[in-house]
Formats: structure tokens, sequence, C-alpha cells
């Protein structure tokens, strides 16, 4: 189950298509070293990691459309870090980026939007 | 339903369409826009980063909404409905409510893109929501008060001694300043622009004159004498000064003497002189009598002399009268509360207290151990004064009538 702190996506009509960042070996911070007359290299930690989120949010109808989003933009702009597990993994993350729903589709008894999201890994 | 700071789009003929690849006319109302300010640092001896979460380090920045509409008809009912549009949109001096199916936002409008089509035009709207979840009202449009026209005058006053300024006036058209706020703010503007400025305008806009000779009246009197007084009693004479330098003239000083003439004749009058004039009563009259009644000296082993001295009924004011002895004399003048009675106890005063030194004021007195010596008087009846003296010497009475 894909949960936002306990709370599965699917509440928010929300439904992750496609995920990707958090098995990436991240980049390396950084390096500060002086060298002379051969090739310097310092060892550091690593940078943040960043978790893409891609998927779709379904609603009955367009009242059911914005009550979910509304929640959603609720949890998600929230302070403190949130628990993201998209099982198994479960991760801790914050977003700097927000997010956006667009290609909002309104139909006589669904409503369908595509959301993106990106996400920095703890 | 769409509508712009409560007006429906429609209004300008704008009919929503959808936004390049959405399926409804507006973008960007649903998004959770950026972070605002640091979210995080990143430490060189940790992986990741330090998330900066707390209630307090959270900053959301504002989000962009598009609208998407076509406006239908020929160019000038594009033309004519966008200027109309534009019109409302500059007139607003704050966030405006947008109103969507989708949801609403307070916003302020960035940029309009339009593309004309044969028929009609595809419009654009962008809009910027600066904080999301804020609430707005309608914009009413400030009304404008225009001054109205103010003048006021200064003389130029930087002109050197022998000279006048001439008289300059400085206007504020009407229209001259506005306000927001009321007619009389925008008036009030115009009158303290007209009055900050107006001297130093006059000082450069004026003309220096040369002052014209000045003549001053020379001091004018008139008396008139108080003519209302009672029966015994006479009015005093009042006189009505005007002071030199009063009037003046460019004339002549004929002309300023004559100023101080009219100023007499309006002025002065026997109501004025009945005003301001007193009363005196008159002196009686008749002439003051003092005659010596009796000079007795006694057998001469007595050394005694008794003289009587009557005053007369009638008493003059101003009259002197006066008893010489010893060469010194002694003397009372009458006033106007005088009778015989307080005459004659006024000349036994002074007699009873002149000293005998005193009398020996001209070395013609004897020794004071001389009997009878000095002098002693005292009264009889109401008018007759009596004196006691050594019989070698005598007063010698008088009255003077003025």
């Amino acid at each position: 189950m894909y949960t936002i702190d306990t709370i599965p996506m699917t509440d928010y009509g929300l439904h992750i298509a496609s995920h990707e960042g958090e098995l990436h070996l991240v980049d390396a911070k950084d390096q500060f070293f002086t060298a002379y007359e051969t090739e310097g290299f310092q060892i550091t930690k690593r940078k943040e990691n960043e978790l893409l989120l891609n998927g779709f949010i379904i609603a009955s109808d367009l009242a059911d459309f914005k009550t979910k989003t509304a929640a959603l933009y609720t949890a998600l702009s929230a302070s403190g870090t949130r628990a993201i597990v998209l099982n198994p993994e479960a991760l801790t993350c914050f977003g700097t980026e927000g997010y956006t729903i667009d290609k909002v589709r309104v139909f006589n008894n669904a409503v369908y939007a595509r959301f993106k999201m990106k996400l920095i890994i703890v | 339903m769409y509508k712009l700071n409560d007006i429906l789009l429609s209004t300008y003929g704008i009919i929503p369409t959808r936004v390049s690849g959405e399926g409804i006319a507006i973008k960007g109302i649903f998004d959770l826009p950026k972070r605002h300010g640091d979210t995080h640092y990143s430490w060189d001896e940790s992986n990741s980063v330090e998330p900066y979460v707390a209630a307090e380090e959270l900053f959301y920045s504002g989000r962009d909404i598009l609208f998407q509409g076509i406006i239908l008809g020929d160019k000038a009912t594009v033309t004519t409905n966008l200027n109309n549009l534009k019109t409302a949109i500059n007139a607003f001096n704050s966030t405006v409510p947008l109103e969507t199916p989708y949801g609403n936002a307070c916003v302020y409008i960035t940029d309009i893109k339009v593309k004309d089509y044969n028929g009609g035009a595809s419009l654009l709207i962008e809009f910027r929501e600066p904080v999301v979840g804020a609430s707005c009202g309608i914009n009413v449009e400030d009304t404008i008060y225009y001054s109205e026209e103010y003048l006021a005058t200064a003389d130029k006053n930087d002109c050197p001694s022998g000279y006048h300024g001439s008289t300059v006036g400085l206007t504020a058209t009407a229209g001259m300043f506005t306000s927001t706020i009321s007619q009389a703010a925008a008036n009030l503007l115009a009158v303290n622009w007209v009055l900050e400025n107006v001297q130093a305008y006059a000082n450069a806009q004026g003309t220096c004159i040369i002052n014209p000779p000045v003549y001053y009246n020379v001091q004018k009197t008139a008396q008139l004498q108080k003519n209302d007084c009672a029966s015994g009693s006479t009015g005093s004479m009042v006189t009505y000064v005007v002071e030199a330098f009063t009037y003046s003239s460019e004339i002549s000083q004929e002309d300023a003497d004559a100023q101080a003439d009219a100023d007499i004749l309006a002025n002065f009058d026997q109501a004025y002189a009945n005003a301001n004039g007193y009363c005196t009563a008159d002196p009686p009259t008749g002439f003051s009598t003092f005659v010596m009644i009796e000079n007795y000296t006694g057998i001469p082993l007595n050394r005694i002399r008794r003289q009587r001295f009557e005053v007369g009924e009638s008493i003059r004011v101003g009259s002197v009268f006066s008893l010489t002895c010893f060469g010194v004399t002694v003397s009372h003048t009458a006033i106007g509360a005088d009778t015989p009675a307080s005459i004659v106890l006024a000349l036994k005063n002074i007699i009873n207290s002149t000293t005998a030194s005193e009398w020996n004021a001209n070395d013609q007195a004897p020794p004071e151990s001389t009997i009878f010596f000095p002098p002693e008087a005292s009264t009889e009846g109401s008018n007759i004064l009596k004196v006691i003296i050594n019989r070698n010497w005598q007063f010698y009475h008088n009255v003077t009538n003025p």
C-alpha cells in the first residue's frame, strides 16, 4: 500500500504510476582540495536523494476532485517531513518544488488529472 | 462560470475553452507552489541534507494560473471587448477575486496573449496568485476629485528702500491637483500650493515701484464748552485733538490736513463736549469783607490789647484774608466751601500755632518773656475773630478780592 503519513494515497484519489530516484547512487558533495602536478580529489559525503512521483488523481466528479485535491494540498504543505511508503520502501521526504496537477479531464462520472511531484529524501 | 472582480468574463465576450494540453479552461489552480527561501542545509560531514520543515520555516511562493478563452466576432468587436477588459484591469489597485468552477483565487493579471483569427480571437490570460488561499474583496475604482481654481495675491517684498512691490496673483488652475479622498482634500492641495509659492512667485514676477511722497497732517484741535450743566454751575471747555501724523496723503499737505479736519467734523460736536466735559459750581457773587470792629487797649499797666475782626457774610472764592503783626503776615485764602465761620476758625488756628520765634522772623517781635506774647486768638459767634496781644503791638488786617 502506498501511503503519505500512513494515509493511503488513494484516499486523496492519488494513484502512483511511476516513481524513481530512491535507489539511485546519489552524487557526491562538492570536493575541496589543493593539488599540484597531479589530479586532486576528496572523498566526500553524498548529496540529497530525490524522489520523483508521477501519477493520476481520479475522482468521481468535480466536487469530489476539488475535495481530494484540497486534502492533498493540506497534507503535502504541512510542516514536518512526510513519511512516504512506496511498498515496500518507506522514505522520509520533504518537498521544495511543490507539485503540479494538470491535464484535468472532466467527464460526466469521473475526473482525471495528472500529478507530478519531486521530493527530497532525507 | 468565470468571474474576474465579480464581473463575468462573458461580459467582455470571452468564452472559456481549453488551455493547450489541458482538458479545462484553467491551469495551475490545483498546484502546490514552490517553497520560498531556504529549504534545507547540506552539511559536508553527513550524507543528504537537513530539512527546514518546521512550521515557522515554511514559506510558499505564489503560483501562476492560466486561463484560455476565445472572443467571437469581427475585428472591431474583439478590439472593443479587449479594450473594455484592459480598462477594467488597469483600474485594479490590488489583487482581485478570480472565480472559476474549479476554485477561487486572489490574483493580479500579468499578461494577456491574443491570437487573431478570421471571425474571432483566442486569448490566454496569465494570472499570478501571490498568496495561495488569501482572501480579497471586490476592487472598486477610486473616485478622483479634481481641485477647483484658487487664486491668491502677494506684494513683491524684496524691493530696496524707497520702493514698494507690485501685487502679483498666482492661480492654481482647476484640476491641477487630484485626490481620491474628497473634494476638500483636492482643494486643500491647491490652496497649500498657492500659499506656499505665491510670495516667491510675486518676488520673481513683480516689479518695484518708487514710493510717492507722503504728507502727514499737522496737529488739529477744536474746543467746545459743555453747555448742559445745572443752574449754578458752569461747564468746562472740552478739547478734541487730532494728533500730528494721524492722517497721511500721497496728494498734498492740504489733503492730509483736510482729513484731520474731517475727523473733527465727524467726531466732535456739542454732544461730544457735553459727554466729556464736567461742571464746576459757580463762585459766590460779591466781595469778601474783613473789618476790625474793636481795637481796645486797657490802662497802661494792664499791657493788654484786644482786637476783634469780623468776616462778612459774602465770601468770594480766592479772597485772601490776612493779618500782619511784628512784620509777619498770616493769611487764609477762601475756597469754594468756605464760610465766615470756617475762615475765622482757620485764622485763629494759624495765629495760635505760630510760635514766638516764627513771629520774630523779621526781628520785630518782643522777647518771649513779654506779657501777652505771643498773641492768642479765639472766636466769637460765627464770624468774629478776637485777638489778645501786648498793647504795644497790634494786628493790621486786610482782604484782597480776586
